[in-house]
């Protein structure tokens, strides 16, 4: 196909001196937005409108491309130094990241995280070019019984994965989906849960969650911890080396592809990148050979974790480019953006504004380049959050958290709610509870239960549309299979505890 | 020396007049005199922002704006917070907020206890329309052959729409209920948003999508949808081939209007100022442009014919909501 030469004619237009500076303006923009908490991509693309009314489309898109793809990688930075994920899709980074720094292995998790995410992110624009209409089309495919489906597939192979006790990574992930049910509810219109306060009616943001059961869980966690003890008065983190060593590399490499292409794909659905980084991680958890080490600082879980949900930006921006139909968040703002420049997206905007397109997906391959120069320098400025002692710290990590609750709706109901799910955060750990369950129950929870109701309203038969549709069946064998396997094994692993006690 | 003690003592004491006379001259300056917060009830990037940032600009460009304005997004709550804030905010004429029929909707459904007539009505600006659309490829190629399958029976064709209660699910309860098809046990599917919606018409999930006109054009442009009916009174110029309602012997025609409130008890200089303004600026050709860009269609109103529409618009919610179950208990 002619294919290359537009591609060609995108690079020299993405490459001119105004578009490269917006491109570097955008990627450092949304690194910022990404190392930030709350404030999100779409939030950021969107307050953007108003300035690129004076700049033309070409250059407008390139900066914006850049924030969505600068957030993803500045996702990590904060889940690794401090322990508070920006987005849902960067949780499973700080289950292995923050264990990681605290290690003294802060800036080598760093360092793989970036390199991960330039793989994740530059695979994914090479596929949206290549194959962007064929996926089109099969993600087409996808109605409300094969997302169910896809949705329970990862939320079993999830849970049965990260928890060690069978019965708490359950509980953990059932109060995950009861707070998913809070709010308005889709299909009838009327509030559930809300307790009569008007902020809960659009449900509660999974960042809230996020920030209040990791970071804020961490210092209250500190506090009880180090009461008491003088000895730790100066105590640090430390930030240690941040080049990783051969071995260090050889262990990363193969998730970070992995994970790209799990992003990828997932990418093209709804939730994507929440799905790919959660099924990625635990994909690698499956493969390992030290499943143990999981959640306590093993590198392959973060990478591809990181890997994918940077891979999701591309398979996410194939529905809006090929079909003109965005999922929601950023993808939905560039819709608008788009239209605002009188563009008419639709499934003829690869056609009748080829130029444009080419060039758009020309600066993403920039984009990537540029974060990942960029990056890799800051990881030694970042590092030195490591040095400040814990007592300085950990108080730090609360206004950052705050303020980054606050920055979502500018509400203080926010910032109520991430204090009070830090204290829970505080006591799942300290009785054994998994909050990473708990937050993939929130996260994939109202999507799980939309879509199983609207199969149900849509079917003609009952429940039997989750067996008739081929792609459901397919992912319902493939959970069964998956929980077969882990019955199995589990009983094994038992007969072996039994002997060694 | 002395000189220059005199020197300052006359620039300092006519400084002191200056400052004097611009400070009476403010007293008697007229409204504004300080910038105007303009209230989206929705998130950047959303519809209702969209229109905030196009009355900024219209404003901006035709040099019509007299202060800036602060722009502030109050999105969540289904609108709600919006609502509460504008209560709040009594008798303030530096408040105005965008919403849709959403406060209408919400005080019938009983999620807020504030109706319409707590706040201030100023003007209705804009307004979508519906439509309903099939694959290229469905069977139905007239609104009239889905009402043949409805009617023999309401659960066979399955509707998707973007949320509910909205005007999404309006279009098909209204022109439904006319034709005689027992309406309250028609399917209705929500989906997240419009995108998310027509990606499920398109993958033929859902046989039939009642959305708005914008998002199904450029997809019917294309040749993968076809649009059967439009909820405009008259035939919308861009698919003069698609009938409206009315052609179809159907009495129905639904707004899906935006509209500017203020606080209850807004100061009367404020309210006629911006009856004024946006009597004003709808007819500037930085606005028209605007609205053409996303299918958007004038439907101005001024404060008080909108309060009275309003009024209407309630009573037909009320009856609908009502047949179907609903409405918030002891709000018959």
């Amino acid at each position: 196909m002619e294919t290359l030469p537009l591609l060609m004619n995108g690079f020299s237009q993405a490459l001119t001196m105004p578009n490269l500076l917006s491109a570097l303006i955008g990627c450092f923009l949304g690194t910022v937005v990404g190392v930030l908490p709350g404030i999100g991509p779409s939030t950021t693309v969107a307050l953007m409108i108003p300035i690129s009314f004076a700049m033309n489309p070409a250059t407008a898109l390139i900066m914006m491309m850049g924030v969505y793809c600068g957030a993803m990688y500045g996702g990590a930075i904060t889940s690794i130094l401090v322990n508070v994920p920006g987005e849902a899709s960067s949780v499973l980074t700080a289950v292995d990241g923050y264990p990681l720094a605290k290690q003294g292995r802060g800036g080598v998790a760093m360092v793989l995280c970036q390199v991960g995410s330039f793989i994740g992110g530059t695979l994914s624009i090479v596929g949206l070019m290549i194959v962007a209409m064929p996926l089109a089309m099969f993600a087409l495919q996808f109605g409300p019984a094969e997302n169910f489906s896809v949705m329970f597939f990862a939320l079993i192979l999830a849970a049965t994965l990260i928890s060690e006790s069978m019965l708490r990574g359950m509980t953990a992930l059932v109060v995950g989906l009861i707070l998913a049910s809070i709010g308005t509810d889709l299909q009838t219109g009327i509030g559930r849960l809300t307790m009569g306060v008007p902020e809960l009616l659009d449900g509660i943001d999974n960042v809230v969650v996020i920030i209040g059961v990791f970071g804020v869980g961490e210092v209250l966690w500190y506090v009880v911890s180090a009461y008491g003890k003088t000895a730790s008065a100066f105590e640090r983190i430390g930030a240690g080396r941040w080049i990783p060593n051969p071995k260090e590399w050889r262990y990363s490499w193969a998730p970070m592809f992995r994970g790209s292409l799990t992003g990828f794909l997932t990418g093209l659905l709804a939730a994507g990148s929440v799905l790919g980084s959660f099924l990625a991680y635990s994909f690698e958890k499956r493969l390992s050979k030290h499943p143990e080490q999981f959640g306590k600082g093993a590198l392959e879980g973060m990478t591809a974790c990181e890997s994918a949900n940077n891979a999701s930006t591309g398979g996410a921006l194939i529905p809006l480019l090929t079909l003109g139909i965005p999922h929601s968040g950023t993808t939905a703002v560039l819709l608008t953006v788009l239209t605002m420049y009188g563009l008419k997206p639709g499934p003829q905007m690869m056609i009748d504004q080829a130029p444009l397109m080419w060039t758009v997906i020309a600066s993403l391959y920039i984009a990537n380049v540029i974060l990942i120069i960029m990056n890799l320098p800051a990881v030694g400025i970042f590092i030195k959050i490591l040095d400040i002692p814990l007592k300085f710290l950990m108080p730090i990590i609360l206004v950052f958290a705050s303020v980054g609750a606050y920055s979502i709706n500018t509400s203080l109901t926010d910032v109520i709610m991430v204090l009070l799910f830090g204290i829970l955060g505080f006591f799942m750990r300290w009785s054994g509870f998994t909050p990473v369950a708990m937050v993939l129950g929130m996260v994939l929870g109202e999507r799980l239960e939309q879509s199983m109701r609207q199969a149900l309203m849509i079917s003609s038969n009952g429940m039997l549309i989750f067996l008739t549709k081929p792609i459901s069946l397919f992912f319902l064998l493939l959970t069964l299979a998956v929980v077969a396997v882990d019955i199995v094994t589990r009983k094994k692993g038992r007969v072996a505890d039994d002997s060694e006690g | 020396m002395l000189r220059k003690t005199f020197h300052a003592a006359l620039i300092a004491l006519s400084v002191v007049v200056l400052v004097l006379v611009s400070e009476q001259g403010r007293a008697q300056e007229a409204y504004p005199t300080k910038p105007v917060q303009l209230i989206p009830a929705g998130s950047p990037g959303g519809g209702l922002d969209i229109h905030a940032r196009a009355i900024e600009q219209a404003l901006t460009m035709e040099k019509m704006l007299d202060k800036p304005f602060t722009v502030l997004h109050k999105g969540g709550g289904g609108g709600n917070i919006l609502t509460s804030y504008l209560v709040n905010q009594k008798g303030n004429g530096y408040v105005i907020g965008i919403n849709s029929n959403r406060v209408l909707l919400n005080e019938l459904m009983g999620t807020i206890e504030y109706g319409f007539r707590d706040l201030t009505p100023i003007a209705r600006l804009t307004t979508e329309f519906n439509c309903w659309a099939v694959r290229a490829d469905s069977k139905y190629k007239t609104a009239a052959d889905v009402f043949e399958d409805l009617k023999k029976d309401p659960t066979s064709v399955a509707f998707g729409v973007g949320t509910v209660p909205s005007n999404d699910q309006f279009n098909i309860l209204l022109p439904s209920k006319q034709k005689g098809v027992d309406y309250t046990k028609v399917k209705i599917v929500a989906f997240d948003a419009g995108g998310d919606a027509m990606a499920k018409l398109l993958g033929a999930h859902v046989p039939v999508l009642s959305t708005g006109f914008s998002e199904a054009v450029n997809q019917a442009e294309a040749g993968k949808v076809r649009i059967l009916s439009v909820s405009a009174p008259s035939k919308i110029d861009r698919v003069p081939n698609v009938p409206c309602w009315k052609d179809l012997g159907i009495d129905v025609a639904i707004y899906h209007w935006r509209g500017i409130y203020g606080p209850p008890d807004m100061p009367k200089e404020a309210y006629d100022y911006w009856n004024k303004k946006f009597a004003a600026m709808v007819k500037t050709k930085t606005w028209k442009t605007s609205l053409d860009k996303f299918e958007l269609f004038d439907a101005f109103l001024t404060g008080d014919e909108f309060r009275k529409e309003l009024a209407k618009d309630i009573e037909t919610y009320r009856e609908l909501l009502g047949t179907m179950g609903m409405l918030k208990k002891g709000k018959k």
